[in-house]
């Protein structure tokens, strides 16, 4: 697929030289690589210094950790720090609630957040438009906690708004936070709510990064906008979908702790839908603070998002073009 | 023609529709958060939320605003370090990101998986701590709220996935006009990524704007609170002012429940405003031409 | 953190104890000028304790720091944290060992078991004795054992109000309009609240303003409620056992009963019907939406105080047994830094905060004249210096007594409080003392069940206390998740550990 970009940039001439081979590139090859890597060098510090330099910490969750003895001279118990993750029903209900809800989550997000920034795309000379952006964003500044009230204040079987509705029309209102059944939607709305302004912004600026004369070429052929999506829009911000996917997938295991904590008020009820392991991790440990089971917890939790992103980074590389790498590394 | 020409108008405007719906559902919450903030705190728990708020008051931001001053810095501090922060983040984390975009770059792969290993596997809390207090000794100083954000693996990654769909074109013709890979990055890549970079700004942004927890492990020094931290503090001073009123101290009044959205309304508005401020800054450059 | 809150409930506004003497009050006018820079030489220490910023701290300071100079040689550092984030704070500050003295420390904010399982504190048993002697007499040899842990006393125990005797509070306005006063005054168990509930839920149903008779059914939390010694984990000890079997709670028959109670009064609608309604509690409280609190401490001066807080006058009446545990005697206790380097100072910086009226009042009012004024001296009552308003505008008033050591040495500032400190001194002198009063139980064995029962209990248990749920299969359901989850590994436990201990 040819890409260019409408630019003040020269076109015609150096662009077509550009295409052919030239001996001297090779002969820097050596020269560019050095300036690549000192371009990355200051961030790779960082990652060294605050990721790698701290990792030893990993060590805590196979041992009784003891601050005064050190990592290291804390004694080793293997997976004893492991067991309550997978101990009761109540615990694997917690991983498979994690795992369903993500995959609702990352499903509903990214259709909702493409959907979202085409629409922002086809609106976007408009000057409203960037009204409606910031009015899409400000969902993302309210902390859970005053988002649970909001909920609440919908969904309360007194005075809520929706069971207000309900009685008004004369249906019999709904105990929400007694039913579970419910909370799977309730959750994923919400979390859309709060999410989809500002995930839309990625794909939107990889929309904008489009040539025009693409969808002028598609109009003329006659192509309708969901034929315009499918085979202009789509094509293109495809790399962005997948890294997206590919990263989402590494966080499989975990939760916005606010999100299922505060809006669902914790009710004892809704676990059977809600529960999902930072609850459950909080819930288990906010007792004894067992730094090792915490830390437990988060490696359970990044290594199995580990595992995860390595298969699928390599189910990419099987179906990718070479032309137009996808996969993360 | 002029069928097609009422159609069009008609597909904008059922978008203009939609998208004004859904910014209204996000909107709307706001208004009531902010008429709720001027509610006394028991006509609010009696008569719930509405636009208008029940019966004025405005004793929660009187809570909030008991020492004013404190208020103005933490606003400053949290500019500073958002303004700062950013720039800085996204410079450092857009080169990375375009190293690891350049296809001939023989490190690539090694150097991604080096990266993206740090994005689930951390040492956790005490180390960090440790880190920051006694190795870096930042504790207590404006670096403290920035440090922590210049690289976050996963905008990294868009950035690279921005990067690599860029015209190769356009660079190597850059290179045969003898220019080094650092010009090309900056005159060729970055302005050419300006969305990807605008977007990935208002995250970062986003994320210092937002971090109390930073302050709360690093800054004891009141000066240097920034604006969410010291809400947070004065919130929970508030509440434990009221759990623990002893007779003869007429605290039965604290607002809890309003006080909290006035807090959100601090802490939203003058984000919202930059926002929209900056949101039309910034795109402006790519796009200018590419809609007629 | 509600944990912590709930625990906390019961420690607040304190006035003295008339048993106060011993220092003469004279040494309060040195007090006043303070000149801080003669005493830089001395060792500072630092105490980290949670707490809203004072804008006179400095100067309170200042001045305890002369009046300690004096008196053991040292000067000191106040090192308030704010409330909201004490527990992480001083977490970090104990686990990268960052250098201070003493801290406050309880089982429900910075956490005292995990300090001394982490050993970030001193062991005090020998050094209590000999240089802090008169506070080390203060308190019965069977409280300083509540503290033990894992052999040796590591906090010193602020004396407080040590017995928990639960019983509901209800709004007199209300009481008086349903004519139902003598019955209240009357009750002795929670059954009898009923036809009282039934009464008021009239009353509520004619009256605009209120929409419940109450709004939180929590008694069954509370096992000190049914006569039981709360153990981890849902374990009790009954409080008339003197073999101290462990049983678990929601196996006896008290447990259904008090279940059964609450279902009850649910279906007959005195509470929301909509359990997430409950988490308003306070706010409809303030707001004046019910009417009765089924359970909360019932304690001398509890009534004024509750009033103050939430602006409803009150009446309430205890149901529980007062009893000594554990738990009760060490919601409070100052502890001294491993990282530390005067220990021995530290200590007898406890007995002078603990025995000294004098240095005491300074630290939790301030000074005289600046921040508060005699009222009644001969009744130790104090108030607002210089016409301020109230306290909270003096400049100094962290109110938090309880805190910082002996509350009954502490000045009344309330009227209605003075004479509070005898009393609660005699209902922890005639409370009963736990058969297990003094034992800690060593979790160590057991943690995975621990944390596999904190997340079931909630789930499984919340249901059954709020009364949403059918008594048989919601109290089947409980307790077949409590074997699954290993309660009956914990109770062997716990009780080889307590025999041992008995026996010991």
């Amino acid at each position: 697929m040819d890409i260019s970009f409408n630019q003040s940039l020269p076109k015609t001439g150096s662009l077509r030289a550009g295409r052919e081979r030239f001996a001297f590139l090779k002969r820097d090859h050596f020269r560019r690589n050095l300036t690549w890597f000192l371009m990355a060098l200051p961030a790779l510090v960082w990652i060294f210094v605050f990721k790698y330099l701290t990792l030893f910490g990993v060590w805590i969750a196979f041992t009784n950790y003891k601050v005064r003895r050190g990592v290291f001279g804390s004694e080793f118990v293997g997976l004893d720090n492991f067991r309550f993750l997978f101990a009761t029903d109540t615990a694997l209900r917690a991983t498979f609630n994690t795992i369903g809800l993500n995959l609702l989550f990352i499903a509903g997000g990214t259709i909702a957040a493409l959907f979202l920034a085409w629409l922002l795309y086809e609106i976007y000379a408009s000057k409203l438009t960037k009204y409606y952006q910031t009015m899409l964003l400000l969902p993302r500044f309210i902390s859970w906690v005053v988002v649970g009230y909001f909920v609440y204040a919908l969904l309360a079987t007194d005075n809520g708004l929706i069971n207000m509705f309900l009685r008004s029309i004369g249906l019999p209102p709904i105990q929400w936070y007694n039913s579970p059944q419910y909370w799977s939607g309730i959750l994923l709305l919400v979390s859309l709510w709060s999410g989809m302004g500002i995930s839309s912004l990625i794909y939107l600026s990889g929309m904008l990064a489009i040539d025009v004369q693409l969808f002028e070429s598609a109009r003329i052929d006659g192509a309708n906008k969901w034929q315009q999506f499918k085979y202009v829009v789509f094509p293109m911000i495809l790399p962005l979908v997948v890294i997206n996917l590919l990263l989402s997938t590494a966080y499989i295991l975990n939760a916005d702790f606010g999100l299922f904590f505060q809006v669902t008020r914790n009710q004892p009820l809704l676990y059977p839908t809600t529960d999902v392991l930072d609850t459950y991790i909080y819930r288990s440990l906010i007792v004894t603070q067992n730094v090792s089971m915490a830390a437990a917890a988060q490696f359970y939790q990044s290594i199995v998002g580990f595992v995860l992103v390595i298969v699928f980074n390599w189910i990419v590389r099987r179906i990718e073009r070479a032309d137009e790498p996808l996969s993360l590394f | 023609m002029d069928t097609d020409r009422l159609m069009n108008w008609i597909g904008r405007f059922s978008i203009h529709l939609v998208v004004l719906i859904l910014g209204l559902c996000c909107l709307i919450p706001l208004l009531l958060i902010l008429s709720a903030s001027f509610t006394d705190e028991i006509a609010l728990t009696r008569s719930g939320y509405s636009l208008i708020p029940s019966q004025f008051s405005t004793s929660a931001y009187e809570m909030i605003f008991r020492s004013p001053q404190a208020i103005v810095r933490a606003y400053a501090v949290s500019i500073f370090t958002t303004v700062v922060g950013t720039i800085i983040a996204v410079f450092i984390m857009s080169m990375l990101g375009y190293a690891l975009s350049r296809p001939t770059f023989v490190l690539r792969k090694p150097l991604s998986l080096f990266v993206f290993f740090t994005m689930l596997f951390n040492g956790g809390l005490v180390p960090y701590y440790i880190l920051m207090t006694q190795y870096l000794r930042v504790q207590d100083t404006i670096f403290a709220l920035m440090l922590p954000y210049f690289v976050v693996v996963y905008y990294v990654l868009i950035l690279r996935t921005y990067f690599a769909a860029l015209p190769g074109e356009l660079i190597d013709a850059a290179r045969v006009d003898g220019a080094g890979e650092f010009r090309i990055f900056l005159t060729i890549a970055l302005p050419l990524a300006k969305p990807a970079l605008a977007t990935i700004a208002l995250f970062t942004a986003l994320n210092y704007w937002n971090d109390w927890t930073t302050a709360l492990y690093f800054i004891r020094d009141p000066q240097l609170y920034p604006l969410q931290y010291l809400l947070y503090i004065i919130q929970s001073n508030a509440q434990a002012m009221q759990l623990q009123s002893g007779v003869g101290v007429n605290l039965g009044e604290v607002p809890t429940q309003t006080t909290r959205m006035a807090m959100a309304v601090l802490a939203t508005g003058p984000a919202a405003l930059f926002f929209l401020f900056f949101q039309r800054y910034l795109v402006r450059g790519v796009t200018l031409g590419a809609f007629k | 953190m509600a944990k912590g809150f709930s625990r906390r409930d019961f420690l607040k506004g304190m006035g003295i104890a008339a048993a106060a003497g011993g220092v003469s009050l004279t040494g309060l006018t040195r007090l006043a000028k303070a000149s801080p820079s003669r005493f830089q030489d001395l060792p500072r220490l630092v105490y980290i304790y949670p707490g809203a910023p004072q804008p006179d701290v400095q100067r309170v300071q200042d001045a305890l720091s002369e009046y300690m100079a004096e008196r053991i040689g040292a000067t000191i550092e106040l090192r308030a944290l704010d409330w909201g984030v004490y527990n992480d704070q001083i977490g970090l500050i104990n686990a990268s060992a960052e250098v201070y003295d003493l801290a406050f420390t309880a089982p429900w904010i910075n956490n005292y078991y995990n300090n001394v399982n982490q050993e970030y504190l001193v062991p005090l048993q020998d050094l209590l004795p000999s240089l802090a002697p008169s506070y080390w007499a203060s308190m019965t040899p069977a409280t300083w054992e509540a503290a033990r842990v894992a052999g040796g006393i590591y906090g010193g125990i602020n004396q407080q109000i040590f017995v928990k005797p639960f019983g509901p509070y209800i709004r007199t306005d209300i009481l008086e309009a349903v004519g139902l006063g003598d019955e209240f005054a009357n009750l002795t168990s929670y059954e009898d609240l009923e036809p009282l509930m039934a009464a008021i839920k009239e009353y509520v149903d004619q009256d605009d303003t209120l929409t419940h008779v109450t709004y939180n059914l929590s008694p069954l939390n509370v096992a000190e409620n049914w006569g039981f010694d709360p153990q981890d984990a849902l374990l009790v000890v009954r409080s008339t056992d003197e073999n101290a079997q462990v049983l678990i709670y929601p196996q006896t028959d008290e447990f259904r009963q008090a279940s059964e109670l609450i279902r009850r009064w649910y279906q007959a609608g005195y509470a929301p019907q909509d359990v997430a309604q409950w988490g308003e509690m306070d706010a409809a409280w303030t707001a004046g939406q019910y009417a009765v609190r089924v359970s909360d401490i019932v304690k001398p001066g509890g009534n004024a105080e509750t009033e103050a807080r939430w602006g409803w006058a009150v009446a309430s009446k205890a149901i529980a047994e007062p009893l000594l545990t554990t738990g009760s005697v060490t919601a409070t206790l100052n502890g001294i830094s491993s990282t530390s380097a005067n220990p021995e100072l530290a200590v007898r910086y406890l007995e002078l905060v603990n025995t000294d009226p004098v240095f005491f009042n300074t630290l939790c009012k301030g000074l005289e004249g600046v921040h508060w004024e005699w009222a009644d001296q001969d009744q130790l009552l104090v108030r607002p210096a210089n016409g301020a308003a109230s306290f909270g505008d003096t400049g100094y008033n962290p109110n938090t007594d309880w805190m910082f050591g002996n509350v009954f040495n502490s000045y009344y500032t309330d009227p209605t409080q003075v004479g509070a400190w005898p009393q609660t001194a005699e209902l922890n002198r005639n409370a009963r003392p736990s058969p297990v009063l003094g034992f800690t139980f060593d979790r160590t064995p057991v943690e995975t069940e621990i944390a596999s029962i904190s997340a079931v209990r909630t789930e499984f248990g919340d249901p059954l206390g709020s009364g949403v749920v059918d008594v048989d299969e919601g109290l089947a359901r409980l307790n077949q998740a409590l074997l699954d989850a290993g309660i009956e590994r914990v109770r062997d436990e716990m009780q080889r550990q307590i025999d041992a201990w008995k026996s010991a």
